[in-house]
């Protein structure tokens, strides 16, 4: 544990500038939230929304590649890692900076508007782990298997494209017609196991491969479920 | 620079502040500037002050001098050979001239494949450049040693790197190949020209 807050502190000092704008965005957002009239977001707002997801995976980024995994060239390799303090040490970056930063602002967004955030402690919880499956653990389970940060924001680009493409393709987005909810959460259950899997198999063996290898398969499955699930299985709940 | 150390420091248990205190004086190392603001040499300089302020049993290093002036070298290879008395230091390097001078042992890679290694003391004893000069131009023998590398011949004179010498067997090896021996010379060989003629000969030579 020790090992791992070292590297913590390492990152902190290394991307405090990056922590500091994706902070920064965050309060904006959350500024936003609490202050808006009615329920449908501003222009702004809207563009935030968008931005902070794109900034937090950058940071995901950064941080990993930090310590990149791919690759047999890289200054950290000569030096003692523990790559279980290493993990530690990442996730407690992803933890304060975007986990627990979003966890508060949502406090915020809930204690501006008069509720007490701790009557809603459940739902806020549920809210960080559906941007740790559908966000953080992706992000980070991709950084893990890309050689450098260039490579990485390309194929989180092309992903985040493909997926959203997909999604407009094959789900019917209508006010009237509620949100696909069992589809989605079978694929994004089937990206996060296969993602916790890769992010295991890197650090502790670096397998890029193979870690490849799972990358693709379980985009292939999340999106053949996806695809050919019927939709009258969100109805029968 | 002065934080790339500090960083460092947690991971080896052996780690020794004032051992890091003397490299950093020893190398000059600039200790508020940054790591991407430094040469080459500088570069090299914070990594070794990084290793050997542990004192590991074991460093490798790859290429280490290729880039840096002369007097750098010296430096780096002075203080490597200071501090590292009970270590094994395994130094991948093209150039021989420069590990000749301290390597106490030498592996020979061909085309990836470790072709031999050995002290450096007997390397250097077992390989001659023999010059014969005969009384009379001659061919050369049909039955030429295998550990004979590389023969030349102009007019009397006849060269090859024995790869075996021994001042007397080699003498009496020349003896019973050629008549009329009117001179035998065997030139110590630096560790460049044994490789440069192992590559030539293109064979092992255990």
């Amino acid at each position: 544990m020790r090992l791992a807050l070292h590297i913590f502190r390492k990152d902190t000092r290394r991307f405090w500038w990056e922590i500091t704008v994706t902070l920064g965005l965050l309060v904006a957002l959350a500024y936003m939230d609490a202050h808006r009239i009615g329920f449908i977001p501003g222009p702004m707002e809207g563009w935030l929304n968008m931005l902070l997801p794109a900034a937090w995976a950058y940071l995901v980024g950064l941080v990993i590649h930090g310590e990149a995994l791919v690759g047999d060239r890289q200054f950290w390799i000569t030096r003692p890692y523990p790559w279980l303090a290493l993990l530690m040490a990442k996730a407690l970056f992803l933890l304060a900076f975007i986990q627990v930063s979003s966890f508060a602002a949502d406090a915020a967004i809930l204690a501006a508007r008069g509720f007490q955030p701790m009557h809603y402690l459940p739902e806020l919880l549920l809210k960080q782990l559906v941007l740790a499956v559908a966000l953080t653990l992706p992000a980070v389970a991709l950084a893990t298997v890309t050689r450098n940060l260039p490579q990485f924001v390309f194929a989180a680009v092309v992903i985040a494209v493909l997926g959203l493409f997909s999604m407009t393709r094959v789900e019917q987005f209508w006010p009237w017609v509620n949100v696909d909810q069992v589809r989605r959460a079978i694929a994004l259950l089937v990206l996060t196991s296969f993602a916790a899997a890769i992010v295991y198999f890197q650090y502790s063996r670096r397998w890029t491969a193979a870690s490849r290898a799972i990358g693709l398969t379980a985009i292939l499955i999340a999106g053949t479920l996806f695809a050919y699930l019927p939709r009258s299985y969100t109805f029968a709940l | 620079m002065g934080y790339f150390l500090s960083y460092s420091k947690p991971f080896y248990p052996g780690w020794s502040n004032e051992e890091a205190a003397a490299l950093i004086r020893l190398y000059d190392l600039p200790v508020d500037r940054t790591i991407k603001a430094l040469s080459r040499g500088m570069r090299i300089k914070a990594a070794l002050a990084s290793s050997l302020a542990y004192r590991p049993r074991l460093i490798i290093l790859d290429e280490p001098f290729n880039g840096l002036d002369v007097l750098v070298r010296e430096q780096l290879i002075e203080s490597i050979l200071e501090r590292t008395s009970e270590s094994t230091v395994l130094l991948a390097s093209h150039d021989l001239a420069e590990i000749e001078s301290f390597a106490s042992h030498v592996a020979y890679l061909d085309g990836g494949r470790l072709q031999f290694v050995e002290e450096m003391a007997a390397l250097s004893d077992r390989f001659r450049e023999i010059e014969v000069t005969l009384q009379n131009a001659a061919d050369l023998p049909r039955d030429w040693p295998d550990h004979w590398l590389n023969p030349e011949q102009a007019s009397v004179v006849i060269r090859f790197t024995d790869s075996r010498f021994d001042p007397d067997r080699s003498e009496a090896e020349v003896h019973r190949l050629f008549s009329g021996v009117r001179d035998i010379a065997a030139h110590h060989m630096p560790l460049r020209s044994i490789f440069v003629a192992l590559a030539k000969a293109g064979k092992s030579v255990r």
